[in-house]
């Protein structure tokens, strides 16, 4: 028995390939996606571990960092010898775009202790030479291997805007594997010199320390600067991460729709293998298989393709996810933290869970089919004709079905609250969706019939009705092809709509006409600041100030800005009165929250957020929520009159300038660039120039999904592809009676190509009320919790035409093949091969 | 009205060929009825094939109504088909997704001649055939020998030189059979048609004309 349904399956090998191919890129997509996540979350572990070494607790400071005098009278007047000053910044290999090292400057004396790799360094020659002159540093010897360097040899380095002739004192050879994978493109510094290269003399950016007891932790407490704050190590790392866990939640769920997609192919093949069967499963009954046989048989099938296919699918999600590495590296540097990933993490769980998925889903979409089997009596011959009446007949209740479904998803999204809830109703909402699809395409096809059959006689009539007869067949193509098209819709609707948001919230915030900052987010040297503000043809201007700010155990973004009067409808409120915002803002303490960090922090107009300043913790009372679509982790806004009262920072990170209306940007730039001169690098953006830029970042960010939401239309074409070739082929003793009567090849086709056309546009038309029901769900719900941003539904025509051409041609494309060959068959083998 | 020369067919059947015409030939006069018999894989359907064009010989010469149908093109053989043949199965084939009228307006309609004096022609053929009142039946809401009553005027309403049938009773139980013979014979009588008819059954092949029986991919008058 085994072996016939061997042989059958080599007997159809383009069916075989193509639900080995349908099983296989789903398998793909998910590993490929889950590979990516995972390698990005073992970067982040590899590197923290690394980093993190044997610290317990860490001192981070206020927007300035902690002052190195506190960790000099730390170690030297309170004798706390467990410490080490770090100091952090990104650098720039110069004449290497894109390419960038995390440059950790540490005093190699305390490091001991802390990070054994770079305690290795303590004792040696390098070390000296590393203490003693300020261009020296260390890198992973692997990183040299990669740049081509060895100890000795100079590297050129960009920090804040300017170029840095560096020497390679030393490459690190950490013992701990860990160490060698973790610190990959970190270069290390004396501290001294780390901080003269990053303009920040005197300041540190966190202070590590390893304490032991309850007591010390107290002890420590005690002596903390008043706008510092003492944090666990693990808990801040892991806060980190989680920064990041909505972004990879949101990726997931795009490679399981992939998934489904493939689910619906493997359950076309096996229905088609069951249906086209139905006689020898007969006569297997005749002989005495029992039904439980006849299952096994079905899902020992569904197996076999399942295995081979999720294996395929492992092989090709491995070779799609160094990619998707890369992508999600670049995402999460741009949104989040600076993450280098350097290699696959090959998770022996990401695999399993493909092979559990892929076989998992292969077996539950062969199910019904394999009852169907079981139900086939003995010696029955039944007609194509009454199987597809027996379909038609269970059409209202699958429908019924659907419809509860959805509704149970739409429940799901607007009731109960969190992201995975909110996934599972979007898939419930799919899912309903395409069980509705069978009744509507029956339908559609009969209100469409007399008109096809008016546009185009004969022919347009037998399309409509070959779409009808072959329901069992065209349903399932169409309710795959409708997925993926509703997902090309829904994800094409929600980037669109949050393009087309974020593009008019940077029309209304970006007012000045030039900005001007120091690269790499350095300060602007006062005098600087004073250059620019005097030049000619600046009217007014403002200043920001960016940093982190302890609040309890959390630490948030800071935003200080100085702004004229005329600027301030550059925010745009969510809530809170303006007029009373603003003089609270520039008046009073009170801060003004972005849209996500109030969703995140769960905060309200009038609530009062705790702040660690100078003077201790203070309260601030939020007057405003502002849209900002900068950062989804949000951030606090203060005004710097408020700042000024409280810290004793006079540090400026860039400012905006303001000319009378009429403004040349490029002419203004020229004459700011005379006024500064040499006094310090600085980075000069016009308005249109950096609005530009946003939005390039913006593209990139989404390039990953563009690139999953094609891998999820793909799967549907290869889904299709199969369901109406195997519609075609089961007619080809139907074409070729047809040939007999006198079509020639050329009206074959046409049909073929007709009715295959007939179900890419219905596929296309119920994917739209999907699609669109998805871009709610997607921007209204799934966004929103993951992100805490606001958007605009903003539906595009151009997506709708896009989706439903996409459907047409995939659906066309797919008839192709199986056109090509029915008018190429000769109807005589054809009649011949039928009747035996 | 058909004259076969010297035809030769031979197929490829495991690796191996396998001739089933070999220096065959034969002459069927116009409005002559041809029964041919012989033994399953003889050889027979083949021959129809080759008279409608369907299939072409690996030699000879294939002459229906003065057309060479061997040297024609296959767009041309299909026109030809369209014009010149009606085919009658033994499984009846017709299009599940058509009405039993527009089954039968399907050739008209090939040949483009779908107004009111087709339906017509197509209404007094149903009438002929007993199911005037089937018309807008599916063919799969028809009995056995209903189907094959409608295959016979679709192969008919378009008024062929030539009427190809394959077995045409060979599923049909023996009242049920007779009855579509005696129409069969009837309706080709009417339009002076030449027929060309393969059966297993002598009974069958004693209604025609004239008797052929293939041996060894030859002709033999029986």
């Amino acid at each position: 028995m085994l072996r016939a349904s061997l042989r059958y399956l080599l007997r159809h090998p383009w069916q075989l390939a193509l639900s080995l191919l349908g099983v296989a890129l789903g398998v793909a997509v998910v590993v490929a996606v889950d590979l990516a996540n995972q390698s990005a979350g073992q970067a982040f572990n590899l590197s923290a571990q690394s980093l993190t070494g044997r610290t317990t607790h860490q001192v981070l400071g206020g927007p300035q960092g902690i002052p190195e005098s506190w960790y000099v009278e730390l170690r030297t007047r309170h004798g706390v010898r467990q410490a080490a000053p770090v100091i952090e910044g990104e650098a720039r290999l110069a004449g290497q775009p894109g390419r960038s090292l995390r440059l950790l400057g540490v005093d190699p004396l305390a490091e001991g202790q802390f990070r054994e790799s770079f305690g290795g360094l303590a004792g040696e020659q390098p070390l000296i030479r590393l203490m003693s002159q300020p261009d020296q540093l260390a890198l992973l010897d692997a990183d040299l291997a990669e740049l081509g360097l060895a100890p000795g040899d100079r590297i050129r380095l960009e920090l804040a805007g300017r170029e840095h002739d560096l020497n390679v004192a030393a490459a690190l050879r950490p013992e701990r594997e860990l160490d060698a994978r973790g610190l990959r493109d970190v270069a290390v510094m004396d501290i001294g010199a780390a901080q003269e290269l990053l303009g920040r003399a005197g300041w540190l950016d966190r202070v590590d320390l390893m304490l032991e007891s309850e007591a010390q932790v107290e002890q420590l407490r005690g002596l903390l600067p008043a706008d510092a704050q003492l944090l666990e190590a693990e808990a801040r790392n892991a806060a980190l991460q989680q920064m990041t866990r909505a972004f990879q939640l949101n990726l997931t769920a795009f490679s399981l729709l992939a998934l489904m997609v493939g689910a619906f192919l493997i359950f076309n093949t096996m229905t088609f293998s069951v249906v086209q069967r139905r006689q020898l499963l007969g006569l297997l009954r005749a002989v005495g298989v029992t039904r439980g046989q006849i299952f096994g048989l079905v899902i020992f099938e569904a197996l076999l393709i399942g295995l081979l296919g999720t294996l395929a699918g492992i092989a090709l999600g491995l070779a799609i996810s160094h990619v998707l590495l890369d992508l999600v590296g670049r995402t999460i540097n741009d949104l989040y933290f600076m993450l280098s990933i350097s290699e696959l993490a090959l998770s022996p769980w990401s695999l399993a869970k493909g092979l559990l998925l892929g076989v998992g889903m292969t077996l539950v979409a062969a199910l019904s089919p394999a009852l169907e089997a079981t139900g086939t009596p003995p010696r029955a011959a039944l007609s194509r004709a009454v199987l597809e009446q027996g379909v038609r007949a269970r059409l209202p209740w699958l429908a019924g079905a659907g419809l509860i479904l959805v509704s149970l998803g739409v429940g799901l999204l607007a009731l109960v609250g969190g992201l995975v809830p909110a996934f599972a109703g979007l898939f419930l909402m799919i899912l309903g969706w395409a069980l509705v699809v069978p009744l509507a395409m029956c339908w559609l096809v009969r209100l469409l019939a007399p008109l096809l059959g008016r546009l185009a006689g004969l022919p347009g009539r037998m399309a409509a009705r070959g779409v009808e007869a072959g329901l069992s067949r065209t349903s399932i193509a169409a309710a795959a092809l409708m997925v993926a098209v509703s997902a090309v819709v829904g994800v094409g609707t929600m980037v669109d709509s949050f393009r087309a948001t974020f593009s008019q919230w940077l029309d209304a915030t970006l007012r000045a006409d030039v900005y001007v900052s120091v690269p790499g987010n350095g300060a602007l040297l006062p005098e600087a600041v004073e250059a620019l503000i005097e030049t000619d043809g600046v009217a007014y201007w403002s200043t920001a100030r960016y940093g982190r700010v302890g609040s309890g155990e959390q630490r948030h973004r800071l935003r200080v800005f100085h702004l004229p009067a005329t600027a301030e409808d550059a925010f745009r409120f969510r809530s809170g009165d303006p007029e009373a915002a603003w003089s609270a803002f520039r008046d009073g303490d009170a801060v003004f929250v972005t849209e996500p960090f109030a969703y995140h922090q769960q905060l309200q107009v009038g609530d009062t957020l705790l702040l660690a300043t100078p003077e201790g913790e203070r309260p601030f009372q939020v007057a405003a929520v502002v849209y900002d679509y900068s950062t989804s982790e949000g951030a606090v806004m203060m005004s710097r009159e408020t700042y000024d009262r409280l810290w004793d920072d006079p540090i400026v990170n860039s400012v905006g300038l303001y000319g009378p209306p009429g403004t040349d940007a490029d002419a203004l730039v020229q004459r700011l660039r005379q006024r500064t001169g040499d006094m310090q690098p600085l980075r000069y953006r016009s308005n249109l120039e950096l609005r530009r830029l946003s939005l390039q970042v913006f593209d990139q960010t989404f390039t990953i999904t563009q690139v999953l939401r094609m891998l999820a239309m793909l799967v549907a074409v290869v889904g299709v592809l199969s369901a109406l070739m195997a519609l075609a082929l089961e007619r080809a003793r139907e074409y070729a009676v047809m040939r007999a009567t006198g079509f020639t090849p050329g009206q074959i086709q046409g049909l073929i190509v007709g009715q295959n056309a007939l179900v890419g546009g219905i596929a296309g038309l119920l994917a739209l009320p999907l699609g669109l029901a998805l871009s709610a769900a997607l921007i209204l719900v799934i966004n929103q919790r993951s992100f805490g941003w606001t958007m605009q539904v903003q539906v595009s025509a151009e997506v709708l035409l896009q989706a439903g051409a996409l459907a047409l041609l995939a659906a066309v494309l797919a008839g192709l093949y199986p056109a090509w060959r029915m008018s190429r068959t000769s109807p005589a083998l054809a009649l011949r091969e039928d009747a035996a | 009205m058909i004259h076969l020369r010297s035809l030769d067919k031979r197929y490829r059947e495991g690796g191996r060929d396998r001739v089933v015409l070999h220096d065959f030939s034969l002459d069927v006069a116009e409005g002559e009825r041809l029964a041919l018999v012989g033994r399953s894989g003889a050889g027979k359907s083949t021959l129809l094939n080759m008279i409608s064009g369907m299939d072409s010989p690996d030699a000879g010469d294939v002459n229906v109504g003065g057309a060479r149908v061997d040297r024609l093109s296959e767009r041309d053989r299909t026109l030809f088909r369209r014009r010149h043949i009606g085919f009658v199965f033994q499984f009846f084939n017709l299009i599940p997704t058509l009405t039993v009228l527009e089954n039968l307006l399907l050739p008209l309609q090939l040949l483009g001649q779908g107004g009111a004096e087709a339906r017509g022609r197509a209404a007094k053929l149903l009438q002929q055939v007993g199911l005037a009142d089937r018309g807008a039946s599916f063919p799969e809401q028809l009995s056995g020998g209903e189907q094959q009553r409608v295959a016979i005027a679709r192969a008919l309403i378009h008024r062929p030189r030539v009427l190809l049938a394959d077995e045409p009773t060979g599923t049909l139980d023996e009242e049920t059979g007779a009855q579509v013979l005696a129409l069969l014979d009837e309706l080709t009588a009417a339009y002076h048609m030449t027929v060309v008819m393969v059966t297993h059954s002598p009974e069958v092949a004693a209604r025609m004309d004239r008797v052929i029986r293939l041996v060894d991919g030859r002709p033999v008058e029986a």
